[in-house]
This record gives structure tokens, sequence and C-alpha cells, in this order.
């Protein structure tokens, strides 16, 4: 069954058509990348499913039916435009919002131990919001979609204002909890962290779905006629080849049309070279975006 | 529920643990005591307890009937007898007495007198003296006669069904009072209202607004937040009402007098009944005001459209007074925004039909529970606008229910 499930939506305000006919599904227990530039519709589509917003048309199904009140006690939200109190100590408004998640307090108390302590928050518990650095904020608002233990969790933008250290922390806290079985939604426009976090995306552009699917499959669908190769020795010139060009440590093979990336390898071995790196080469997600967004501009609309 | 007053217990706390709060509460009372000392004090340095004296050339003072006793909040004025007019110079210069008077010869025929003085005398010794000299003119009359004369009437009000009393001095408390308190309580009403403005527009402008309406309901958030902030208007007035009870119990023992002061139980009822309601209606619509604009200083300029009318029955205090039964007074009394105050003022000068109080009442609670429900309907239009404010055109939308479309702001 799935988590949720988007049927169809638009959502229009004014003459602008902010989100335009979109469908998709998330199962349960999936981490799903929810992509788009700046303005593309995501965070539209996040409130149309949280029920902040009616959609104008198509319908939505979250946690197994229509949203309601008892609902909201099983999900987690953290907004891009992040919102704590700020005049209250960092303890007292967190356990204030995880009452309104019908946490118990003593409860609640207990997992806001273990949160600010993997967060490095303690000693900053009475200190009010507004003291904090930004960084701790967006720790804190973490904390604050996580305490109610949530069976789904949307997320926007997780990433904005952290440093490499807390980031790496929030992407192991997402994989953590993900890997206990918790829906994640995760909205964002860094492509390379979803490459690292997600299975399955759905990207968006002007309110409309570009693409939708098992990100693997999706990048296959994306690869050229290529492949990346290392060998210790330097590559001699292989028949085949259309035109190579150096990435990274490797080099990109872009082979004649006739040719199979087994011919290469073949030819390699038969070379007596040695191959540290032999792969299909997969056009990273901004490759494929800039690759969507440009064919979409090229299209007469 | 638990929601709810999960909401409650946070706005409320949240509001009275503030030191603004405490401050608000505090130094209202401070104020009052310190204008009241000081000026009880500067009355007592500056009252000229000198003795005034008389020369007396008519001989109705030739045999001088002392006044009786009287209750004074301040050091009665002696009246020294002089024999002529330059031993009375000679006190006057010497500071002794604050001032004379001749009574002629002829003060039976024209009625004349003369004061001498260096410096203006107080009221107090003018007054006593003409006291002093109205009793021994009737010095013929028997004694509780004389008495009642310059004592004057003390005027007893009293209607048919006795809902109303007051006398002497004591009708100035009891008139003064009341309306003192309906002043002194929207004063709590506009402070912890306007905080509850304050409140939204800051969980608006800092984006707490979200991660609340995907929590609880807009309309328990709403109701949560009224309530709450009805607790920090009625714990101000609470405070308010336990130290002026402290400071009256303190001058009902100098002087009993004062116990008029006690607003009887019929008009505190009235009183409660009135502002109960006022309050939800006012609070909700601040709220309503705070979902709609996008900081607090543009919320400030708005809410005058709520306070100024409240407000309206202390300017028309004068015809209130005047005819608390005429037409201004009864269609203040059926306007949900001028009922409380006019009810209020009213009560103190006239006795207010039932039927007038029950549709006043019924007005009041009508008019509170569609500002509650405006307030929650304004609340979703506005409450995810960032930077802009609710058109007023979409707000009217709200009345034409078929058309009803919640609709967002500015978004990605």
């Amino acid at each position: 069954m799935p988590s949720v499930f988007v049927s169809n939506i638009s959502k229009s305000f004014g003459k602008v058509r902010a989100v335009d006919e979109v469908t998709f599904e998330v199962q349960e227990g999936e981490l799903f990348g929810l992509l788009g530039p700046n303005g593309a519709g995501k965070t539209t589509t996040i409130r149309i499913i949280l029920d902040i917003y009616k959609p104008d048309s198509g319908s939505i199904s979250v946690l197994g039916g229509p949203m309601n009140e008892a609902k909201k006690n099983r999900i987690g939200y953290m907004p891009e435009e992040r919102g704590l109190y700020q005049d209250v100590p960092l303890e007292r408004c967190l356990l204030y919002l995880a009452s309104l998640k019908n946490v118990d307090r003593a409860v609640a108390r207990e997992r806001l131990e273990g949160y600010l302590e993997k967060f490095d928050l303690q000693a900053y518990r009475k200190k009010k919001v507004k003291e904090l650095s930004k960084g701790m904020q967006q720790k804190a608002q973490i904390i604050a979609t996580l305490l109610h233990n949530p069976e789904l969790i949307i997320i926007d933008e997780p990433f904005s204002g952290l440093d490499p250290i807390n980031t790496r922390l929030v992407k192991d806290m997402l994989l953590q909890i993900h890997q206990q079985g918790t829906t994640i939604i995760m909205s964002t426009h860094q492509m390379h962290q979803v490459e690292e976090l997600c299975d399955r995306i759905l990207l968006v552009d002007h309110g409309r779905v570009m693409l939708y699917g098992d990100l693997d499959q999706i990048r296959r669908q994306f690869s050229g006629h290529a492949v990346l190769v290392r060998t210790r020795e330097p590559l001699p010139a292989l028949s085949g080849v259309a035109h190579h060009e150096v990435y990274n440590s490797a080099t990109k093979l872009v082979l004649e049309d006739h040719i199979h990336p087994q011919e290469i390898l073949q030819e390699l071995v038969a070379r007596q070279l040695t191959v540290e790196q032999f792969e299909i080469a997969l056009p990273t997600l901004d490759e494929i975006f800039i690759q969507v967004v440009e064919k979409r501009e090229s299209q007469p609309a | 529920m638990k929601k709810l007053w999960a909401v409650i217990r946070y706005e409320y706390t949240r509001h009275v643990m503030r030191r603004g709060f405490l401050i608000a509460v505090f130094s209202v009372p401070l104020w009052v005591l310190i204008i009241t000392v000081v000026g009880v004090i500067l009355v007592w340095v500056e009252a000229d307890d000198r003795a005034v004296g008389y020369i007396d050339h008519s001989g109705i003072l030739a045999n001088p009937q002392p006044l009786p006793e009287r209750d004074y909040l301040s050091r009665p004025i002696p009246l020294l007898a002089f024999e002529n007019e330059n031993s009375a110079r000679q006190a006057l210069e010497a500071g002794d007495i604050q001032a004379y008077y001749v009574v002629p010869a002829d003060f039976w025929e024209n009625g004349e007198l003369q004061l001498f003085f260096i410096e203006t005398p107080g009221s107090i010794a003018t007054e006593e003296f003409i006291d002093f000299l109205r009793l021994n003119l009737l010095s013929d009359l028997p004694a509780d006669i004389r008495e009642r004369v310059i004592e004057g009437a003390d005027v007893h009000i009293v209607t048919l069904s006795e809902e109303l009393e007051a006398s002497g001095f004591s009708v100035l408390l009891k008139l003064l009072v009341p309306a003192f308190s309906g002043m002194t309580m929207m004063i709590a009403i506009f402070t912890s209202s306007g905080y509850l403005m304050q409140a939204v527009v800051d969980e608006k402008e800092n984006r707490t607004m979200e991660i609340l309406i995907t929590s609880v309901s807009p309309s328990q958030m709403m109701a949560g937040k009224v309530i709450g902030l009805i607790g920090v208007g009625l714990t101000q007035i609470l405070v308010w009402l336990l130290i002026g009870l402290a400071g009256l119990t303190f001058l009902i023992r100098v002087n009993p007098v004062f116990s008029a002061a006690l607003i009887n139980p019929g008009n505190l009822g009235l009183a409660i009944g009135m502002i109960f309601p006022a309050f939800v209606m006012i609070s909700a619509l601040m709220a309503a005001i705070g979902a709609t604009v996008t900081e607090a200083r543009e919320g400030s300029q708005i809410t005058g459209l709520v306070t100024l009318p409240v407000m309206l029955p202390f300017m028309f205090f004068g015809i209130l007074i005047e005819q608390p039964n005429g037409i201004l007074a009864l269609a203040m009394s059926f306007f949900p925004l001028t009922a409380p105050l006019s009810m209020i003022i009213r009560a103190s000068f006239t006795v207010i039909p039932t039927w007038q109080i029950l549709t006043s009442e019924i007005i009041l609670v009508l008019s509170a529970a569609g500002s509650l429900w405006l307030a929650g309907k304004i609340f979703r239009l506005g409450m995810l606008r960032y930077g802009q404010r609710v058109p007023v055109r979409e707000i009217l939308q709200i009345f034409q229910p078929a058309r009803l479309r919640v609709n967002g702001g500015k978004d990605e």
C-alpha cells in the first residue's frame, strides 16, 4: 500500500499554474526524492499533500485515505521556510511542538534528551531559539520533525544552511530512520543529495512532472552509449570508440553505435591492460536535469 | 481536546511569564497608588491649617456656638475672635493666622463681610467661617434644626424596585467606580488581545504557522489562542481587582463612606456577563486582523477599527448620564462593539429593563461566536501569506459559502 498517493492534482494561484496534473505515489518505507529547481511547485505539492492547500482538481491519499486531523500526529513535516518560536527557550519550544502531536510530555522529554545529545545541542536547551546559529536552528527543526516518531516524514530542503559535518549528520539520521521503516519524502533542488539517498524520484519543473521512477532506471534511460574506463597503463586508441573525454580520474569512451561495451572490455583484456574501473557511464542527475529542461524549453509549448 | 489544552496552556504561560506582562500588570496599580499618595501628601502639606480670625461688630458672634465636630479628611481649622482690627492685623502679619474676617455692624441689613489676607486662604478655611457664621445666625432655632441647615440634605436615590441606591458622597463613588472599572477591564482586554494579534503576526513572520497547522486544526489553534489570551486578560483583571480591593478595604477602615465603591452584585453580574463575550469577540477580531496583515505595525493601525467603537460610550459619557434610556443609549446597547461599556455605564444611572439586558447579552454572545467563526476562516485565508495582505475581496468571499475556496498566497 502506498503511503502517499497523489492522483492528477492541479493548483493555480491567480494565473500561475503552480502544480499541473501531477501524479505519483510513495511506497511505505521508501526514501523518495521530490526534485526540481526553485519555483518548480515542490512546496505547493507538499502543502497539498498535507491539506494546507486544497487542490483545484485531483485527489490525494495519505496513509491509506484522505488527510484528517488524526493523521497529523503520524506525519512529521519540516517546511523549507523553517519556523520555531524565536523568543522561547529551545527545550520549551520543542516540547510544545511535540505536545501538539499528542506526545506524552514524559516521553517527549526522554526522546528530546537523546536528540539533543545526538545533535550536540544539550548546552543550548535553555537558550532562546533566536540565540542559536542558523545551523543549530536547522538541527532543532529536524528534532521537531522527528520527536513524535512519525510514520511519514516530509522534509523540505533539509540540508540548506548546514555545514558539511552537519549535512553528514542529518544524512546519516535520515538513512537511519529510513532503515527503521519510516517513509520519507525529501524535497530538494540539490541533485547530488538525492543521488546519494533516494531510491525513487519525481522531478518537477514549472509544476509538471518531468521524470518519475526508479533512479537507476532513469539514469540508464539517459545514459548515452558510453563507458567509463580506468586502467593502470595509459589508455591506447581503441577501435569502435567515436571519441573520448577525461572524466575525473577515468576516461569516458563514447562508443560507435554498433559497438557493445562488452567488446571494449574484451579488447582491453586482450591488450593485457590492468583494468581498475569499467562501468557503463551513467549521467548524474544534474546532467539529466539539464537535458530534460533544455529539451522542454526547445519544444514549443 | 488535549491539543487544545496544550495550545491554551502554552499561550497563557508564554505571555504571563513575560517581563513585559508583569510590568504592565503591576505598573498600573503602582501608578494609581503613587499618584494618590503624592496627591494626598501634597494636599496635606500645602493645606494651611493656621487659624482664621474674626472681629465681630454685629454682635452675632458675641456668644458663639461652636461648629459641631465633623468628619474631616484634613486637619480642622481653629477660629479665633479678636478684639479689634489692629490686633488681628498684627497676628496676620506675624503669620499666626492665615486671614481674618470683619463682620460689620450692619451685617443684618446688607449681609456684607470683609476678608483680609496676605496670601489667598484655603477654601476649607473660608467655608469653615461661613458655616460658623451661619450656625450662629440661627442661634434662636433648636440645635438639631441648626445642624440640619448647616449639613444640608443627604439625598438618597432609591428607585421603586430598590435596585439602585446611593446617597451623598457615595453617589459619586457609585457612579464613577463602575465606569472606571469598565474602562480598566477594557484596557486589560485591549492589552491581551493586542498580544494575541502580535502572536499571530509573529507566527506568520517566523513561519511557525506551517508547523502548527500540520499539527492542529486551524479552528483548534484559534480557539486555543483566544482562550489562552482571555486567561491572560482575566489574570490581569484579577490582579488589579485584588489590589483595588485591598486599597478599598484600607480606605473603608479610614472612612466607611468608601464602602459605596463596592459595586452591587447585580451590576457586577451584568458587567461580567457583558465583559466575557466582549472579550471573546475582541480577541477573535484581533487574531483575524493579525492573520490578514503582514506586520504588527500595520495591524495596530487597523485595530483602531475595533478599539474606537468599543471606547465610544466614554466619548458619549455625558449623553449616557443625562439620558440613560435615550435613543443613543439604546442604540449603543444593542451594537455589539459599544454594548459592553454602554450597559455598564447605564446600569449606574438607571435600572435597565430586563428585556434590554437579555437582548444586548444575546447580541453580544452571537457576535462573539460569529467573530470566532470569521476569525477561523480569515485565519485559514491568511495564515500562509508571507509578506502579503489578504485582500478585502477575499475576506468578503467568506460570506458566500458556495464560492468559498481556500486559497494560498505567493508560493513557489
